[in-house]
């Protein structure tokens, strides 16, 4: 749990941010969204209205339907993000976009209040479920492939030249071997 | 018919006396680097014995050479997909222990040891880490039959032979060995030409000399596991592979290659022979038995007219085909038909031809018999070394070969008795003739030519008309002042 609470340092300078941009009160009603809209959208298989990138090329999220794209990793993952800032943060976020790395992308082409809805509902719904261990399923992964090289290596190995002289000597080969 | 010139040469192993001279002129001449000590373009072997690396000779377990794969030859090491399936992994190249951990003395402390008790030593040292080695292993490691138990023992042409045969080898009282020096055997059909990846290695069109393009090598060792007899080496320092050049340079100022000018028993003829390159095919293709036959064939005569008129067409100089007219290598392969290639099994049709050693078949037999010619003919089958085994070495295993040279062999000796000892009977003489298919006149030339010649007799070295190469691609003043200052492009990849 230690962990989970260092996490939230993460969202640090989004209460900042918040705290020195109070929502505009044109943020869009979250409960009137519809959340399977909302997935399409993140998932970007709807296209953002204004051309955003959708969210899922940075962010990973533990909804279902994502595939092994659920764990991007680029950016923090939204799956609990819903928790952390309830109805009113989300909406003031979807609304403005307002971090360094996302202000370039988004400042000209934010969210509609729609997609904002559509997205808030989705996040609203993905909330509480569980984060993905992205960490533990690369490590399967690198095991899987080491243990494959390992037995190519081994199989390949197996039918090389090993050594002449040395089985003579030792009296393994054909011959007679040393005499003692 | 397709006439090209071969610089070939013949090895008379009766006349070696295992002295290494070859070898170590050789190793001071080209292989006196770094990465390369381990490199013996020329070597010396006892046999029986397994040879250098270990057990050369069997393809089983290094897939050197050719088989015959239906109706096509295929290299023993694979087809190009296999080669190029391997070609990050060679699987049949020889372990360092298979040649040996290259050793040197630190001399150093015999003269800087603090003054003691004891006598300083000189501890032999690892050339790869550098630190203090036992050694166990050296390119002649098994010379003069030593550790014959494991080495003479294990020789692949012995373990082919019967049981019977193989205690007869080693029977206390009848112990046996003879020299066998190796040098590249520069193949009409070489194998390591055809293994490498990079098309590195190329035959001289004017000699024959096989050599490695060292800019294009790319050090991939196909051509290491793909001559069966081992003749190529990887430079561990410059990461390209090297092999004997019949030292070329030499050749091209007119002087015999160094192993050759330095031999101290004179075994080594060298001359130029003229083929018929659009018969390699199917020489290549016969059964094991007939390869030596078939090799023979695709000589020619450089006295015939057709022949001259041919290699005029194929643009060989007239100097060459006298100097083939010349050739002693003719006279020994295809007029007196005593020399014979080294493992023609292998298929690639070796152009380095030795004439077997004749003494230790007859040394039990003749002593204190009159009856000479009956015994030894009859017994040929149980002479010290086998007739089996070196049909194995030098005719595919075809016994035939073997005893027709040794017959000519015989006869040349007996008349020879007769003239400077006189103990021989003019008709044992005679008789011996007859089996041996000799006429007096040639068995005097075959004398002549084995003992008493001079080098300029024994080694014709064609004119290799360098003027002639150098004019057609530059001027000549301009050659002269440019050549002679190395490469003027360093290997790219050294590690």
């Amino acid at each position: 749990m230690r962990i989970g609470w260092l996490r939230q340092v993460r969202y640090l300078p989004i209460c900042f941010l918040l705290f020195c941009f109070p929502p505009s009160t044109g943020a869009a009603d979250l409960a009137a969204g519809d959340p399977l809209r909302g997935q399409s959208l993140f998932a970007g298989a709807t296209p953002l209205a204004q051309g955003g990138a959708p969210c899922l090329a940075c962010h990973g999220i533990a909804g279902r339907g994502m595939g092994m794209a659920g764990s991007a990793s680029f950016g923090p993952d939204l799956t609990t993000i819903f928790d952390d800032y309830g109805a009113e943060g989300i909406a003031a976020m979807l609304d403005d976009l307002a971090f360094p790395s996302m202000e370039p992308i988004y400042a000209t082409r934010p969210l509609t209040v729609e997609e904002q809805a559509d997205m808030g509902a989705y996040l609203a719904k993905t909330a509480g479920e569980a984060q993905l261990p992205a960490g533990n399923r690369m490590a399967g992964h690198v095991a899987i492939g080491l243990a494959v090289i390992t037995a190519l290596l081994v199989m390949f190995g197996r039918g090389r030249l090993h050594g002449v002289r040395r089985p003579l000597v030792l009296g393994l080969g054909t011959g007679q071997g040393e005499r003692r | 018919m397709n006439i090209r010139a071969q610089v070939s040469s013949v090895f008379h192993l009766d006349k070696c006396i295992g002295c290494h001279t070859c070898s170590i002129a050789c190793k001071n001449l080209w292989t006196d680097r770094k990465g390369v000590e381990y490199m013996w373009w020329n070597n010396v072997e006892t046999k029986p014995g397994t040879g250098y690396p270990t057990q050369w000779e069997d393809q089983e377990k290094y897939h050197g050479g050719w088989e015959k794969n239906g109706r096509r030859l295929q290299l023993r090491l694979g087809g190009r997909g296999g080669l190029l399936g391997n070609i990050f992994h060679n699987p049949r190249l020889p372990t360092m222990d298979d040649y040996y951990e290259p050793f040197t003395y630190r001399y150093g402390e015999l003269i800087s040891a603090p003054a003691g008790n004891d006598q300083p030593t000189a501890r032999p040292v690892s050339m790869i880490s550098g630190r203090p080695m036992e050694i166990q292993a050296g390119p002649n490691w098994d010379d003069d039959l030593s550790g014959s138990g494991i080495y003479a023992a294990n020789d692949p042409g012995v373990l082919h032979l019967s049981p019977e045969q193989q205690a007869q080898m080693f029977a206390v009282e009848r112990l046996v060995m003879f020299y066998l020096p190796r040098i590249c055997n520069h193949c009409l059909n070489a194998a390591c030409v055809a293994g490498c990846p990079s098309g590195a290695i190329y035959k001289r069109g004017k000699d024959g000399i096989v050599l490695i393009n060292q800019d294009k090598c790319r050090g991939w060792r196909m051509c290491v596991s793909a001559c069966p007899y081992k003749k190529t080496y990887y430079g561990w320092a410059t990461g390209k592979s090297e092999k004997c050049v019949l030292c070329y340079p030499r050749l091209e100022a007119g002087e015999a290659p160094a192993c050759f000018h330095s031999c101290v028993g004179r075994i080594r003829y060298l001359g130029v022979l003229l083929y018929d390159a659009d018969r390699i095919e199917t020489a290549t293709m016969q059964d094991d038995k007939d390869l030596v036959a078939a090799q023979r064939q695709i000589i020619l005569d450089p006295f015939d007219p057709q022949v001259q008129a041919e290699a005029r067409k194929a643009g060989i100089p007239e100097q060459v085909v006298e100097a083939a007219q010349r050739s002693p290598v003719y006279l020994f392969v295809k007029k007196w038909q005593i020399a014979l290639p080294l493992h023609p099994e292998f298929r690639t049709l070796p152009m380095l031809f030795y004439v077997p050693p004749l003494l230790p078949v007859v040394s039990e037999e003749h002593l204190g018999t009159q009856r000479l010619v009956d015994d030894y003919f009859t017994t040929l089958e149980n002479a010290r070394l086998p007739v089996q085994y070196l049909a194995g070495l030098f005719a595919g295993g075809n016994t035939e070969e073997i005893k027709a040279v040794y017959r000519k062999l015989m006869a040349v000796r007996i008349q020879r008795r007769r003239i400077t000892v006189g103990d021989v009977s003019e008709s044992e003489v005679a008789k011996a003739r007859e089996l041996g298919k000799v006429s007096a006149e040639e068995i005097e030339a075959i004398f002549r030519m084995t003992a008493l010649t001079s080098i300029k007799q024994r080694i014709v070295i064609p004119p290799m008309l360098r003027e002639q190469a150098i004019e057609a691609g530059m001027d000549p003043e301009r050659y002269k002042q440019e050549m002679g200052f190395g490469s003027r492009r360093p290997p790219k990849r050294r590690w």
